[in-house]
């Protein structure tokens, strides 16, 4: 009863010494004055009064009073006029835009969902979907690779160039790149459409379609190689590996001198590139030199 | 001041117009902000909201101009959504410049208890939030922000208090 005084007292800033000594002894008060603090961390960006009012005064015309035609009152009429449709239509085009979420090559993001699901965006790919229709329908299109965490509610689809993964609530992967698609799914059980047939995959399982061959296997690890900034390969082509480098890397190969559909298992890491390119040509015993943002390969 | 007799009887005054819009642009703009977050574009809300000032500018005395201001730059705002999340951005860096040699353990909590802050916030009606960060971010008088509202001092209050209740409950799981 008390506490609710002496919390409103602190809120308008007019406590009293007494009276903060009290408020100081809740048990609540570190918690209060934190939250009070770190709310300054979610301040309004900066508002510039004066770009504000350049901005302003650049966009108006005259005021209707001081022009005695009424020649000019009707031109100010149409103007308003079209500055309101004019608005309007960007108004209405902006909400029925799909929202769009991109990155480059090496960077990665995260980012909440309207209904508080988590995506994990890799390198280089696309995220779209509609906010405004969201609540309804939950639908993104993606191009390339993305970690989701879906939190429980109505159908949840994820629409790639190779097919459609469907789930209620789980956390899945979902790689779509030109050089192949896989799903793999860590929690709860996803349904992926591919090529007029369904699959349902269970926890830990994995689906992938390279060269036109749907294969399945398991995984062991409970998240995505890439959200710990590696990259793993099993029985794949030395091209789809560098297609995959490329995406981590801003480098270029040459291949020229070396077989590059020979298959390679392994993993390299996101940050390193020396490192990297070690991991890679050990195992198939190629030697690698770096020039400039050239990458050539040769034989040992 | 406030009971001072109106020296022009409408807005179409440029002299008045730059002082409307000195006094409450800023106002106006933090309003929306924390109401809508910033996928609506507060700035330009608060040039909608002028631009309409300025056009019905003789229908509008001085007095009268910082509700039609509020009211049109809600109302634009509603025109454009029905109802969505509001989430709204944290400085980062200020964090991290400010924490810069703690140790991860610190960092990690301090990133926990933002997200959780940043999904509190979100789940706060409208006026709740408004008021809260008005008068904790802002540094706004309840007085102040009663004014800007059209609403009690009274109802401020409550709304602060509630909002600071409900922060504490959602992020400590009270």
């Amino acid at each position: 009863m008390k506490e609710e005084y002496l919390i409103e007292k602190w809120l308008s800033d007019e406590l009293t010494a007494e009276e903060w000594e009290a408020f100081k002894k809740l048990d609540a008060y570190p918690s209060y004055v934190k939250i009070s603090e770190k709310a300054k961390l979610f301040k309004a960006p900066e508002f510039d009064l004066q770009d504000s009012l350049t901005k302003l005064e650049s966009n108006l015309h005259q005021p209707a009073q001081k022009t005695p035609f009424n020649f000019y009152k009707t031109i100010g009429i149409v103007a308003a006029i079209c500055i309101i449709v004019f608005s309007a239509i960007k108004l209405l085009n902006q909400t029925s835009y799909s929202e769009s979420i991109q990155t480059q090559v090496a960077e990665t993001k995260t980012l909440s969902l309207p209904d508080d699901s988590e995506v994990n965006l890799s390198a280089k790919s696309i995220l779209q979907f509609n906010s405004s229709t969201w609540e309804k329908e939950r639908i993104l299109d993606l191009e390339g690779e993305a970690f989701f965490k879906v939190s429980t509610g109505n159908k949840f689809i994820v629409k790639t160039s190779y097919g459609n993964i469907q789930v209620l609530g789980t956390q899945f992967n979902v790689k779509s790149r030109p050089y192949g698609f896989e799903v793999t799914c860590y929690e709860g059980s996803v349904e992926v459409s591919l090529n007029t047939k369904k699959y349902i995959l269970q926890p830990k399982d994995v689906l992938s379609f390279k060269t036109k061959k749907v294969t399945t296997s398991k995984t062991a690890f409970t998240n995505p190689s890439w959200i710990n900034k590696t990259s793993q390969f099993q029985s794949t082509s030395l091209e789809s590996v560098i297609q995959e480098f490329n995406l981590y890397y801003d480098v270029e190969f040459d291949t020229s001198a070396i077989n590059s559909s020979r298959l390679y298992t392994g993993s390299f890491v996101h940050n390193d590139l020396e490192n990297a390119l070690k991991s890679i040509t050990l195992p198939l015993d190629l030697t690698y030199q770096i020039n400039g943002k050239k990458v050539i390969l040769s034989k040992k | 001041m406030k009971n001072a007799k109106p020296l022009f009887e409408n807005t179409c005054e440029k002299t008045v117009f730059s002082k409307l819009h000195e006094r409450y642009a800023k106002d106006l703009h933090d309003f929306i902000y924390y109401k809508f977050g910033e996928h609506y574009n507060p700035k330009d809300k608060v040039q909608e909201a002028f631009m309409k000032l300025w056009e019905n500018c003789k229908k509008i005395s001085p007095d009268k101009a910082k509700s039609y201001l509020f009211s049109v730059a809600n109302n634009t705002t509603l025109n454009t959504i029905k109802h969505r999340k509001v989430v709204l951005k944290y400085e980062t860096d200020a964090s991290k410049s400010t924490s810069n040699n703690q140790d991860p353990q610190f960092l990690l909590e301090e990133k926990e208890y933002l997200s959780k802050y940043q999904k509190a916030l979100s789940k706060l009606t409208e006026e709740k939030r408004v008021a809260f960060m008005l008068n904790r971010v802002e540094g706004k008088k309840h007085k102040e922000i009663a004014e800007l509202l059209g609403i009690s001092r009274k109802a401020v209050e409550k709304r602060i208090y509630s909002a600071l209740k409900q922060l504490r409950q959602d992020i400590d799981g009270i």
